[in-house]
């Protein structure tokens, strides 16, 4: 259980956590999402005592992380897998570990095994890819058998294999009765792990609910329907009540459902090229949610999406198929959905 | 690198089963320890104590033996003679001092540490033991061994000293224990400066270069104020026969330890109270 409660953090003139409250409750996976710089990885220094709070409380187990008698029994954290001595081998690092725990050096090789790096563990660290390092920084946190599992961003740097393995035995660790927290950046990835969602944005709570609330509230969909006479469409679908963007020949139409949208054309005698229905990604509904905290956003101006283009002559290609890429595999493919399909908000 | 399985151990974290070890002041001595030992930067460190000291002694001796001038020799300290070689002892136990902590920072490795002890005095007092024990030991052997290289080079001319003549032993055993001092003083900037370059170079000021740019501070208040500055108190101790105005030699060795733990409580306090 870690208790996070009107958590403040401020360095010099900026604030880097903002009364932030939201605990973690163990058996469950809980995903701490939010852009980068929204405050995520220093919310986790401050619950291991690495970083003070300004105002605030963080607790692990009922307790100050400072007071823990048994730390790594108490709390397994993966920071950033680069904060290792690269000259020690593997082993040697995990056996420093151990030992000041007074944690049997057996410990070492199980999880060396867990973490699938057995058989570079009397190499230099400084050779490790960036996955190894995170397998190696995942066995680190796994030595003391811990009631709390914090990881900041451990999918960085592991190929699909190993995001497969993060996934499993992220769960694995939950179903074993753990508390576990683990942050990314990346919505999509989050949504398949975690069974709760912790949201924040410049350093405040933006939403705390179980995923699936998540997903209902935020995967919005709306019609997407190309027309030779968009005009026409376009005022008969707002006198039926819809929320009608007008794009050249594209219309995206809001709180009408497919079938609607088609009598009603038909009704009118309207022709209709294409209809389709369209979901927002999680990914834009989370770049929506957070839009207005993230910290460094790009002030040149986005490219237009060809779909999205003004220009009469443009001959717009045809649309995507309804996205899925929410629940998609790949994250690059999420990544690229977003720009595909998140047609009301951007711009 | 395929295996998918959670871990298996047989209690489960969540449970908290009987059997957890609650981390002691030991268990964490072991780990700086064990830290120590499994960096290539240690054993070059010590190993160019030990070669840097006894060579230049032995180089340096070799080269007053060889001298024909009797009344030149005859006003000979045969003990720091053979000893000359520490300053470049001095050098490489700065380094290895300062290092043991800012390597730490430099690697982003102290975060892996105060995650595993959270107690930042635990640490500290951890590396403060194993730093000294290491540098006791490796200064015994580098000044016995350059002691006696020197003696049997002075022998021959008849010039050499024994360690039961006075003051001798204390000088031998007391360069040892200055070595191991600078270790800790090193240990104790490295902690407060936290980068490698700049806790070396503030080490080297401070032993070094301050002490012997106090001479110049004017009159009996500028000789005051000199001889508690860092080594210029704790070299008397390395001495057959303290200089005239110093601190007496276990005074000094006293003022200069003072130093070393100061900069290592100053530096605990900071560890406590820096973010990492």
């Amino acid at each position: 259980m870690i208790e996070v409660s009107n958590l403040t953090k401020r360095y010099g003139a900026t604030l880097a956590v903002d009364d932030l409250s939201f605990e973690v409750r163990p058996g469950i996976v809980t995903g701490f999402l939010g852009p980068n710089g929204a405050g995520k990885s220093t919310t986790m220094r401050i619950i291991l005592g690495l970083d003070h709070a300004t105002s605030g409380s963080a607790t692990v187990s009922g307790g100050s992380y400072l007071h823990s008698r048994a730390p790594m029994h108490s709390v397994g954290a993966l920071i950033d897998a680069n904060d290792v001595h690269g000259g020690r081998t593997a082993r040697n690092h995990l056996r420093a570990l151990a030992r000041s725990n007074g944690l049997p050096s057996s410990r070492v090789d199980e999880v060396l095994d867990v973490a699938g790096i057995t058989s570079v563990a009397n190499r230099r660290i400084k050779g490790f890819s960036l996955g190894m390092g995170q397998r190696l920084g995942v066995a680190a946190a796994l030595l003391g058998d811990p009631a709390v599992v914090m990881f900041d961003e451990p999918i960085n740097g592991l190929d699909p294999e190993g995001i497969l393995w993060m996934r499993n035995l992220l769960r694995g660790l939950a179903a074993q009765g753990r508390t576990v927290l683990v942050s990314s950046h990346l919505m999509a990835e989050m949504a398949q792990t975690a069974d709760h969602l912790v949201v924040i944005g410049r350093g405040r709570l933006l939403a705390d609910m179980t995923t699936e609330e998540f997903l209902v509230r935020n995967g919005r969909t709306h019609v997407q329907v190309r027309s030779p006479q968009p005009a026409e469409l376009a005022a008969v679908l707002s006198a039926a009540g819809a929320e009608v963007a007008n794009d050249s020949d594209v219309l995206a139409v809001h709180g009408l459902s497919c079938e609607q949208v088609g009598d009603i054309a038909a009704a009118n005698a309207i022709a209709i090229h294409q209809l389709f229905e369209q979901r927002a990604s999680l990914e834009a509904a989370f770049m929506d949610m957070t839009h207005q905290s993230v910290e460094y956003e790009s002030t040149l101006p986005a490219p237009p999406a060809p779909s999205l283009a003004a220009t009469p002559v443009a001959v717009p290609p045809p649309p995507p198929p309804p996205s899925q890429a929410a629940v998609g595999n790949g994250t690059e493919a999420a990544a690229a959905a977003v720009t595909d399909t998140d047609t009301g908000s951007t711009s | 690198m395929t295996t998918t399985s959670p871990p298996t151990s047989g209690d489960s974290g969540a449970t908290g089963s009987p059997t957890v070890h609650n981390q002691t002041l030991i268990d964490v001595i072991a780990s700086e320890w064990l830290k120590i030992r499994t960096v290539q930067s240690t054993w070059w460190a010590l190993a160019a104590t030990f070669v840097f000291t006894v060579a230049f002694g032995a180089l340096l001796t070799w080269g007053v033996a060889s001298t024909t001038d009797l009344q030149e020799i005859g006003s000979i300290d045969a003990l720091s003679t053979s000893l000359a070689g520490m300053l470049f002892g001095e050098l490489a136990l700065v380094v290895f001092g300062v290092l043991f902590i800012t390597a730490e920072y430099s690697t982003g490795g102290i975060r892996a540490t105060l995650v595993s002890v959270p107690s930042r005095i635990r640490v500290m007092v951890a590396k403060t033991v194993v730093t000294a024990v290491v540098a006791l030991v490796v200064s015994t052997m580098t000044v016995f061994v350059s002691f006696f290289i020197g003696q049997a080079l002075l022998a021959g001319e008849g010039l050499s000293v024994g360690l039961g003549d006075t003051n001798v032993l204390r000088a031998v055993v007391g360069s040892a224990l200055y070595l191991t001092c600078v270790a800790l003083f090193s240990l104790g900037i490295g902690l407060v400066v936290r980068s490698s370059g700049g806790g070396i170079t503030a080490a080297i000021a401070a032993l070094i270069i301050l002490p012997s740019l106090s001479g110049l501070l004017p009159g009996q208040w500028g000789q005051n104020i000199g001889k508690f500055i860092t080594t210029n108190a704790g070299r008397q101790v390395t001495l057959v026969e303290t200089g005239a105005g110093s601190l007496s030699p276990w005074v000094g060795y006293g003022v200069f330890l003072g130093w070393a733990a100061a900069l290592l409580v100053v530096g605990t306090i900071l560890l406590r109270r820096r973010d990492v």
